[in-house]
């Protein structure tokens, strides 16, 4: 089969018409079939941001840097340097051998041309958070124009050369596989494979699940952080059309809101980073009477068999009160801790707690207490019968109902048998 | 078996049907050992399913593609083709551990099916290496998926919006890409085929990245030109191996035509319930039988049919077909299997590779369209030692019954090409988008066999529509999308509309319709039947592109009335044949759907007629059409078998034309179309070589003024006097019979005084799809055959009038006009008029 049609020449009206009355739009409505790139009368970025070249083998690469103040504050949080990272550094899971100073953790934020991923995603600015000797920077390394992208990789490359942690928000499903596939499009290896990767977004999404439905770094960075964007700010889902503005007419002035957008990210993830890290080390001081975050950090103390911090958590929640469903949830998950540790006397307390609430699984745990420690198979008895009774009151769909009940009657059968006392007698029909 | 065929055989309400038996004998098989290189282990594992020794034809892969060779396979059904890709994949892969393969296979359904046959033949080491990706792998093994596998099954658009877009992610195995299996491409054919070429194109691209040039392995069923086909779609030299060499029992095949029941129209007795005849006789004989009918609610109706006359094997008898629920298919296959299941009915939902073991005996009702799908549905029966049988009983359609006439179409060679067009400006254009999409483009670039120039200036076209950015020296993507979503397949324009079902005041969703097909299948007031199910359209709605229907339980079916209008744009081609000239180029076809004709189901009668107001639609296409000659019209009119000659209408005639607009205001006196431009036509109502003289004829009282729609629809009549739609009917219903197409895709119209041939008639076949994919192209260069194809199903068929067999039944009159087609078809032929 030969090739039926030449198409040669774009100016060829002949195949832009033919295309015309395949049904192919040509042109959209900003642009007529002739514009090009006004480069004249562009204004550089170097006009707009005051960064400068950063040199590699591959050409240059454009790079702004900026300290802040040692009294800098954002929002509540002090950027002083000073943080125990301890517990946060547990739950990330590093090795702790050699131990992690705050010098060796870099802050990482992406601005992309495109925001479904994907080959055809440029990177086009890579924003940098650190401390260095106590002060915070940032540096913001800016992809001019595509041309340029190996001296930006590269340049990258070089600047997060001394860190061996990055930390990101949902960098596990966006900037991370995104900056992988730049490099290895452009036939590099990754260099943020070598680094821990810690994503704030799965521990955000622990300790707040119970407070805040929105957990969108612009969400905790006003609901959290108490920190409040200025005008500069542009929303994120127009940075790809803004980018894209910029490369057609060369003007730069735009993305002097696109800058300011990824730092503030940056600055933010820092901030709530520093946040959680306090957070972690002393709920009780860093995060004055919000019991349902202590609840939640208490169940990652339990994962991090930190049992002591885990009860004094606990304890602290229940004596300033909780909403009704997490009061019972936790005095649950705190009796079964006792149990773990052997301190059966104090998760009898707790049981008997939630038996004020008419919890069938209370009297069913208490049950199991008197039955297999204390050998009371009266106690046990007496315990199963309430089951049953509050059992009997719960608003349960039938089907599950009968089957606790089976179960409980099990039980109350076998301890009958185990008592020496007759079957029949007690019935709860 | 045999038992069966001679009670047939000896049945004088049968044996008279059977128009003719071809016994295969048995074959012992060719044999030979595992090539030396393959290793122990894989061998002993082949052993322990049974497999002792290679067939020579699978050897034969083997040497071709262990050579480095791309390798296509057309050994047909049940030949072990699956061995033959898989025995190089898994000893490469037992060689190098960095090693990866691809397969990719049409339907999810055949992706789990080859999965388990796989595992089946594969060494135990490799298991966790081989997975299926595709649109129910849950997203929890994605990952570990895209890390670790290195056998890889997956289907072509799972390859186009999830893998190939997201390339990066899957380095590893692009690194070790070294094999890729494509099963069943005669599949990807037309627009579908032209999409996947584009895809391999990509795919190509892709694997050149990373630095690995993979060999291409490819199987197809029996079509004209599979070497061809393979070598378009991938776009590099093939070796073909097509000499089955497997052991095969016995066969019969029985080409068998229903008896003549209605001797004027040539209808015969319907092809089901001759099936399910045929079908009960060898249930009570235990044969186990597979029964294909071409519709859903065929296979409906022949289960019910003979679950009524054989209600004690009634949980034997089986309905198989798409539209029930994968779990429901795995059991009836496993019950076809294990000898539970004697009779299934299937729809050509069976036709693909999925392993249910050999039928005794296979009863294809109606000719499954092409003669790939019927060596597909037939290779079903036949078992390694016993006799087996397939029977094919033909409907009353040209192409069935040229089929019985012509058996060796089936048993010799198969006259179809799949054909495709990778060039498609439209297909290629979108496959553009992803391209840049997944690595840009830098000056010099080629695209599959397309060069930089050839691309560059649809690089432009996206550059205009901001789509992608030019720099310097490279085209990138622009747009905050993602490609590849925003593109199917399976059609060329990505625009389909909805069905919506309105039932309880509850809105849902059954499917989706081409915006090529709107017209023809949803306009209001439509009868679209899905499912079996009737439906009937209460409204098209082109700006949300939907159209909603509701359950209909009327007693008729709508047939849409289509004005079209023809203007040639290019001619590439001419070429003077016997009576005419042929030609191929480029034509816009303007379609309007007037109205439509609401038909009784039960004696096809016209039951009325409605206008309709829909907006005209125009496609551009590629189309072949002929040009007769006017000496072969004067034949014919010498002979009085042409009636469609201009006539001298007489000295008075441009003064009466002229009066007769004039008093009709210059308007369409049927549609009111004003004139525009052009003059209109004026018609006479009694025609003119009916009157004596021309005063009379032209009396203005006769005359009446029409817009050239209006007017061809006025002259139905005696253009179909002239053979000419005799000629254009038996061309269309004959063209599947060269170029493997469905019925929508090609179109056809015909014309005794056409514009783009300088008022020669024309017949003109079109592609159904814009800027189109091949199919007339193939139909120009084989007119010939295809003409002498026509001339034997005309003048074989024994209807004396015209009838859906030949040459339609006809206009309004019923006149069909089977004379004079026969006598054009004889010049055009090069032969002498002989009635």
């Amino acid at each position: 089969m030969d090739y039926p049609f030449a198409y040669n020449n774009i100016m060829d009206e002949s195949f832009l018409n033919r295309l015309r009355m395949l049904g192919v739009q040509i042109g959209t409505d900003s642009t007529t079939t002739h514009a090009s790139p006004k480069i004249d009368s562009g204004i550089p970025i170097e006009k707009i941001i005051p960064g400068k070249s950063y040199s590699t083998i591959f050409g240059d690469a454009f790079v702004f840097e900026k300290q802040y103040s040692p009294d800098y504050r954002h929002g509540m949080i002090d950027f002083n340097g000073r943080f125990d990272l301890t517990t946060l550094l547990a739950w990330s899971r590093l090795p702790v051998d050699p131990p992690i100073q705050i010098d060796e953790i870099v802050f990482l934020d992406t601005e992309t041309s495109g925001l479904a991923g994907g080959s055809g995603t440029l990177v086009f600015l890579v924003g940098l958070g650190y401390w260095k000797q106590g002060n915070y920077h940032i540096t913001q390394v800016f992809l001019r124009h595509p041309a340029e992208e190996d001296a930006f990789l590269t340049a990258l490359d070089e600047l997060i050369t001394p860190f061996r942690i990055m930390v990101t928000y949902n960098g596990k499903s966006f900037d991370a596989p995104l900056l992988n596939n730049r490099y290895i499009l452009n036939g590099f290896n990754n260099p943020l494979k070598e680094k821990h990767h810690i994503d704030l977004l799965s521990l955000t999404r622990r300790i707040w699940r119970n407070r805040l439905n929105d957990r969108s770094l612009g969400n905790l960075e006003q609901e959290i952080l108490g920190f409040h964007r200025s005008a500069e700010e542009i929303p994120g889902w127009m940075v790809p059309q803004m980018y894209f503005e910029y490369l057609q007419t060369q003007n730069a002035d735009p993305m002097k809101g696109v800058f300011y957008h990824n730092e503030v990210d940056i600055v933010s993830l820092s901030a709530l980073f520093v946040h959680l890290a306090n957070l972690l080390q002393n709920p009780l001081e860093a995060n004055e009477r919000q019991s349902l975050d202590w609840i939640a950090i208490a169940r990652l103390y339990e994962e991090l068999k930190d049992y002591d911090r885990a009860v004094q958590l606990y304890e602290a929640s229940l004596k300033i009160g909780l909403p009704t469903h997490f009061f019972i949830q936790t005095l649950y998950r705190f009796a079964s801790l006792y149990r773990r540790t052997g301190e059966y006397d104090k998760a009898l307390v707790l049981w008997m707690k939630a038996v004020e609430f008419n919890e069938v699984e209370a009297c069913v745990e208490i049950a199991k207490y008197y039955e297999h420690h204390q050998k009371s198979h009266y106690q046990a008895l007496e315990w199963t019968e309430t089951a049953l009774k509050f059992l009997n009151t719960l608003p349960l769909p039938r089907y599950i109902k009968k089957q606790k009940i089976k179960e409980l009657e099990h039980r109350r059968n076998r301890l009958l048998q185990k008592s020496g006392k007759p079957h029949n007698g007690i019935s709860h029909e | 078996m045999k038992e069966v065929l001679n009670f047939w055989l000896k049945d004088p309400t049968i044996f008279p049907n059977i128009a003719k038996v071809y016994q295969t004998p048995a074959t012992q098989g060719d044999f030979t050992e595992f090539p030396r290189n393959i290793a122990e282990e894989l061998i002993k594992k082949l052993n322990e399913t049974g497999i002792f020794s290679l067939y020579r034809h699978q050897a034969e892969a083997l040497n071709w593609i262990f050579q480095g060779n791309h390798t296509i396979i057309t050994t047909g059904t049940a030949s072990g083709k699956t061995l033959c890709y898989l025995l190089p994949i898994l000893q490469k892969c037992m060689e190098d551990l960095a090693i990866t393969a691809l397969l990719l296979f049409p339907t999810k359904a055949l992706s789990q099916d080859q999965y388990k046959n796989i595992i089946n033949l594969s060494p135990s080491q490799l298991h966790n290496a081989i997975a299926i990706y595709d649109g129910d792998t849950p997203t929890s093994q994605r990952r570990m998926i895209r890390e670790k596998t290195r056998i890889l099954i997956t289907n072509p658009d799972m390859l186009h919006t999830a893998i190939l877009p997201h390339h990066p992610m899957w380095e590893r195995f692009f690194h070790g890409l070294t094999f890729i299996v494509l099963d069943e491409i005669h599949l990807y054919r037309g627009v579908f085929g032209s999409h996947i070429a584009n895809l391999i194109r990509r795919l190509k691209r892709i694997s050149r990245f990373y630095f690995s040039s993979p060999v291409y392995i490819l199987t197809s069923a029996t079509v004209a030109n599979a070497r061809e086909h393979a070598e378009n779609l991938i776009e590099s030299p093939f070796q073909e191996v097509s000499d089955n060499s497997s052991p095969r029992g016995e066969k019969y095949f029985l080409l068998y035509n229903p008896p003549v029941i209605h001797q004027e129209l040539g209808v015969r007795r319907s092809a089901l319930s001759e099936a399910v005849r045929l079908g009960e006789d060898l249930l009570a004989r235990g044969k186990q039988t597979l029964v294909f009918a071409h519709t859903r609610k065929n296979v409906e109706m022949g289960v019910k049919f003979l679950q009524e006359h054989n209600p004690h094997l009634a949980n034997q008898i089986f309905a198989y077909r798409s539209g029930y629920l994968p779990t429901q298919r795995r059991k009836i296959e496993e019950a076809l299997k294990t000898g539970q299941a004697k009779i299934v009915v299937a729809t050509n939902a069976l036709e693909l590779g999925i392993d249910i073991g050999g039928m005794e005996s296979v009863v294809i009702s109606g000719y499954p369209g092409s003669i790939a799908a019927t060596h597909q549905q037939a290779g079903r029966a036949g078992r390694k030692k016993q006799t087996s049988l397939v029977v094919l009983i033909a409907s009353s359609s040209p192409l069935d019954q040229y089929i019985i006439k012509h058996p060796e179409f089936i048993f010799e060679k198969a006259p179809e090409m799949a054909l495709i067009n990778a060039d498609n400006p439209l297909i290629l254009l979108q496959h553009l988008r992803c391209a840049v999409f997944e690595l840009p483009f830098r000056e010099g670039d080629a695209f599959g066999r397309l060069s930089w120039n050839d691309i560059r200036p649809f690089l432009q076209v996206l550059s205009l529509n901001q789509e992608v950015f030019a720099t310097a020296d490279r085209f990138i993507w622009r747009a905050n999308q993602f490609p590849a979503q925003m593109i199917s397949l399976r059609s060329t324009s990505g625009d389909s509309f909805l069905l919506h079902v309105e039932e309880d005041e509850r809105i849902t969703t059954i499917g989706e319709i081409d915006q090529a097909s709107i017209d023809w299948m949803v306009h209001p007031g439509a009868v679209y039947l899905h499912q079996g199910q009737t439906y009937i359209v209460e409204e098209l709605n082109f700006e949300k592109k939907y159209a909603r229907l509701l359950p209909f339980n009327g007693d008729y079916y709508t047939q849409p009335i289509m004005d079209q209008t023809i203007q040639k744009i290019t001619e590439d081609k001419v070429q003077p044949m016997a009576g005419c000239n042929i030609h191929f180029g480029e034509v816009e076809v303007t379609r309007q759907l007037k109205g439509f004709r609401k038909i009784s189901f039960h004696d096809k009668e016209i039951l009325a007629t409605e206008e309709l107001e829909l907006p005209q639609r125009s496609l551009r296409t590629t189309a072949y059409w002929i040009e007769i000659h006017s000496q072969s019209i004067q034949q014919l009119s010498d002979n009085n078998l042409w009636s469609a000659t201009p006539i001298n209408y007489g000295p008075n005639w441009q003064k009466q034309k002229n009066l007769a607009r004039q008093r009709d205001h210059f308007t369409c006196q049927l549609c009111a179309l004003p004139e525009k431009g052009a003059a209109h036509h004026v018609h006479h109502k009694i025609p003119f070589r009916q009157f004596s003289t021309y005063e009379q004829a032209n009396r203005l009282e006769n005359l009446i003024t029409l817009c050239p729609a209006c007017h061809q629809k006025a002259e139905t009549v005696v253009r179909i006097r002239s053979g000419l739609s005799g000629l254009r009917y038996v061309l269309t219903q004959l063209a599947p019979l060269y170029v493997l197409c469905d019925a929508g895709d090609l179109g056809s119209v015909s014309d005794s005084q056409s514009p783009i041939c300088e008022g020669n008639p024309v017949v003109l076949i079109y592609d159904n799809t814009a800027a189109g994919i091949g199919l007339s192209q193939s139909l120009f260069e084989r007119h010939e055959s295809l003409l002498s194809g026509a001339l034997e199903v005309v003048l074989s068929c024994s209807c004396s009038e015209g009838c859906p067999s030949c040459v339609g039944v006809g206009g309004e009159n019923g006149f069909a006009g089977k004379q004079e087609t026969i006598a054009l078809l004889q010049i055009l032929n090069g032969l002498p008029i002989r009635l």
